[in-house]
């Protein structure tokens, strides 16, 4: 047997939890080497040493803790069980009960028929989607003018190009203010 | 009801005998203590892990089943609260970065003028070096003296790996400390010291 073999039997040497065949070549090995018969002293103290380390306490007031700590926990059981807790359980219940229907026929209740959209069609409840804006090329002082007025003047001025009354009657207000601003 | 075993007294216990109850918890509170102070090494959560093991063991006094002893329940109970405290400890190191941290093995104060017969403290210090499983096997063993088969079952490891673990924790110790044999320091008290073999 060597060293290190004989280094795994150590700690079941020294509780004496071997067989005696075992032990005995243990032993014949330890016989021969100061070294594994060091490790064997060594281990021997450390099992002594420590069954005599201090043993450690939890604070004095540890046993009250813990019976306030389970008086507490049956309190709160009782509550719940009392007519109290009864009462908090089924204003709970009735709480999410309406949380679970709002959310079963909520989503229902777009699809009814109602006010512009008598057949409930949700495809008809769709808001169309707004178009963006683009950009009017046309700007007056610095701003840019909206697209509808834009459109709206052009449809004017293409009314005017047609409507010769309306054309003379602008032209003749021209003149007149022309004449006007000489005479100042 | 102090003469009563264990299975006895606990049979009380889930009868809803509170006496009982307190009489168990006087009789377990400082082993169970001692054991998770030392794998936790921090007093105020010991306390807590301990209170929420008996709050446990009160909640599922009905539920014990008397095939098992019931030290080896207690003590399960106890470890897997530790367990669990932790892997939360892992994770918040793991956050912190403590981990990036190097801790000294032992301090030595003084390794020329070491004081002799205070191998107590240093071996409590090495104990706290030991990696987990083999802290928790050496101290179920050595420290509470439960045997290699009750170890087993609270570990839930084969015996055949406790008895390797806590060989390999006592060899680790051994290591830990040889630096203060070297010092001739005084390890044994009459046993004879050996020095310059190492």
């Amino acid at each position: 047997m060597n060293c290190r073999k004989v280094s795994r039997w150590l700690s079941a040497y020294i509780e004496g939890d071997l067989l005696p065949h075992q032990a005995v070549r243990i032993e014949d090995h330890l016989r021969n080497c100061a070294q594994c018969r060091e490790k064997v002293t060594d281990l021997r103290l450390i099992i002594q040493t420590a069954g005599e380390l201090d043993r450690q306490q939890p604070g004095p007031y540890f046993l009250n803790r813990l019976l306030c700590a389970i008086n507490a926990k049956r309190q709160l059981l009782e509550t719940l069980m009392g007519w109290r807790g009864k009462m908090v359980l089924s204003g709970t219940s009735f709480v999410v009960a309406a949380i679970v229907t709002f959310m079963a026929i909520g989503p229902q209740m777009t699809y009814m028929p109602m006010a512009g959209n008598p057949s409930g069609d949700p495809a008809k409840m769709a808001i169309a989607p707004v178009e963006k804006q683009t950009d009017s090329p046309v700007q007056y002082r610095g701003f840019p003018v909206p697209n509808e007025a834009l459109q709206r003047d052009m449809a004017l001025i293409e009314s005017l190009k047609t409507d010769t009354l309306k054309t003379d009657s602008i032209f003749l207000s021209n003149r007149f203010i022309q004449q006007v601003e000489q005479k100042r | 009801m102090d003469k009563l075993d264990d299975k006895q007294l606990f049979a009380k216990v889930a009868a809803d005998d509170e006496q009982a109850f307190t009489q168990f918890v006087g009789r377990y509170k400082n082993r169970l203590f001692n054991f998770v102070a030392r794998i936790i090494q921090e007093k105020e959560t010991a306390e807590d892990i301990l209170q929420d093991t008996f709050l446990r063991v009160y909640n599922q006094r009905k539920n014990y089943s008397p095939d098992f002893a019931v030290s080896t329940w207690v003590f399960t109970i106890a470890l897997n609260l530790v367990r669990s405290e932790l892997r939360k400890r892992k994770l918040r190191r793991y956050m912190s970065l403590d981990f990036l941290k190097e801790e000294s093995d032992i301090e030595i104060a003084d390794p020329r003028n070491p004081e002799p017969g205070k191998l107590k403290p240093i071996l409590e210090k090495a104990i706290k070096g030991l990696p987990e499983e083999y802290r928790l096997a050496f101290v179920l063993c050595d420290i509470e003296r439960l045997p290699y088969e009750e170890i087993a079952e609270i570990m839930r490891v084969p015996v055949g790996t406790v008895k390797s673990r806590i060989n390999r924790a006592r060899s680790m110790l051994r290591e830990k400390l040889l630096p203060y044999k070297e010092l001739n320091y005084e390890l044994s008290k009459g046993l004879p010291l050996v020095i310059g073999l190492y």
